[in-house]
């Protein structure tokens, strides 16, 4: 019978764990116990043990209420296919996701851009027979850039080009869409007024209407 | 699966098998519960440390060595209940009546027809115990005498008494299991 014999460790470590479980130590000593279930495994085990035994004689529930088990478990749940992007698994950063995402984005970016139509290959002749049948004015139909010198001096009023054309072209020229046309003919008409004011530029020295083209004649 | 160990069981759980986490559970479930139990004496507040225990423990397995996991287990579930028993000094309202030892353990036999059953059945078993193992255990469980008070009953040192207790605990165990066999 065990009334007999000597306390053993093991036993001591069993009759502390079942005064610790009815708490009939003394506060020392409970604190001392609490010590050794901080780092001693043995110790927990009487522990659990002793409540265990007791439970069960008791007629007590021997196991937990395993509603804690549906906490731990939505901790831990995977979640839906969207949510794996949002929530970080365990050990698994959610980088890999985020470039998967990324390249899904740019695909589909790709793919919805607007891109302009390319001129469609029927109006493009349309448009060149248009250019074909306006004459297309030249340097040196629309101004004269290198003008005689004597017809400076003279003041001879310096053609425009709207005075060779007739007002056909000039009403085609007018209707045109083309923004090349338009833009060819900007230029033009920029270039011929840089030409005249290189010609009509006044004389600041004499305040008189002395032009360039005069002064390099008479050299 | 039941024969896997934890190290095996925390790599499923890691690669997100979920019957890994069941498996845990039944594994350790009960002697956590039984250990925070014994430190706090009061089965809302194991309950709520065994859930703890379990969330903090696996979310930081990383860090565990698998062959240590129950002693990290353990080791979780000390500190979630001395966090609670500090809580519990710090107010007066919520310390337990400790002299009581079977207040808080559970619901009783009369909250269910099966408890009422394993209860009757275990004082049957109670029946087939030395004499002195008996009495000592009906009168520490069922009439919650504290050990000094049963070994100046029965005339003998508080050892002999906390023996007396656990052998008879442990045989009753053994009764129990065998009659469920």
């Amino acid at each position: 019978m065990p009334d007999d014999r000597q306390d053993i460790p093991d036993d001591r470590l069993n009759y502390d764990a079942l005064l610790y479980a009815g708490n009939e130590l003394d506060r020392d000593a409970a604190e001392l116990f609490e010590e050794r279930l901080a780092t001693d495994q043995a110790a927990r085990d009487a522990l659990a043990n002793a409540m265990q035994l007791t439970l069960l004689v008791a007629g007590r529930p021997t196991k937990p209420d395993p509603q804690y088990r549906e906490e731990v478990r939505s901790r831990f749940s995977h979640p839906s296919w969207w949510g794996r992007f949002w929530k970080p698994r365990i050990r698994r950063g959610p980088a890999l996701a985020w470039v998967a995402v990324g390249g899904i984005a740019a695909s589909v970016a790709i793919a919805c851009w607007p891109i302009q139509p390319l001129p469609s290959p029927v109006t493009e002749p349309v448009v060149i027979e248009v250019v074909e049948r306006l004459p297309e004015p030249t340097i040196e139909a629309v101004v004269p850039i290198a003008v005689p010198t004597e017809q400076v001096a003279d003041a001879t009023p310096i053609p425009t080009p709207m005075g060779d054309m007739t007002s056909d072209a000039a009403a085609m020229w007018e209707e045109m869409s083309n923004s090349d046309h338009l833009q060819r003919v900007q230029e033009e008409e920029l270039r011929r007024r840089a030409a005249r004011d290189r010609v009509r530029r006044p004389d600041t020295n004499t305040g008189a209407g002395r032009v360039l083209g005069s002064t390099r004649g008479e050299r | 699966m039941p024969g896997l160990t934890d190290s095996e069981l925390l790599i499923r759980f890691r690669a997100g098998d979920e019957c890994a986490l069941e498996l845990l559970f039944e594994r350790y479930e009960a002697p956590l519960y039984h250990f925070l139990l014994g430190m706090l004496r009061n089965h809302h507040q194991a309950e709520d440390a065994l859930q703890e225990t379990f969330i903090k423990a696996l979310e930081k397995t990383g860090n565990v060595q698998p062959d240590k996991f129950k002693s990290w287990l353990f080791t979780v579930a000390f500190r979630e209940a001395m966090l609670l028993k500090r809580k519990q000094k710090r107010d007066p309202h919520q310390a337990i009546d400790a002299a009581d030892m079977t207040a808080d353990l559970g619901p009783s036999a009369e909250d269910g027809l099966l408890q009422g059953e394993q209860i009757h059945q275990m004082r049957q078993l109670l029946e087939m115990l030395p004499p002195a193992q008996r009495e000592v255990i009906r009168a520490r469980i069922y009439e919650g005498k504290r050990y000094r008070e049963i070994a100046a009953t029965q005339g003998c040192p508080v050892n002999t008494t906390l023996a007396r207790m656990h052998e008879g605990l442990k045989r009753l165990r053994s009764l129990w299991e065998q009659h469920h066999a």
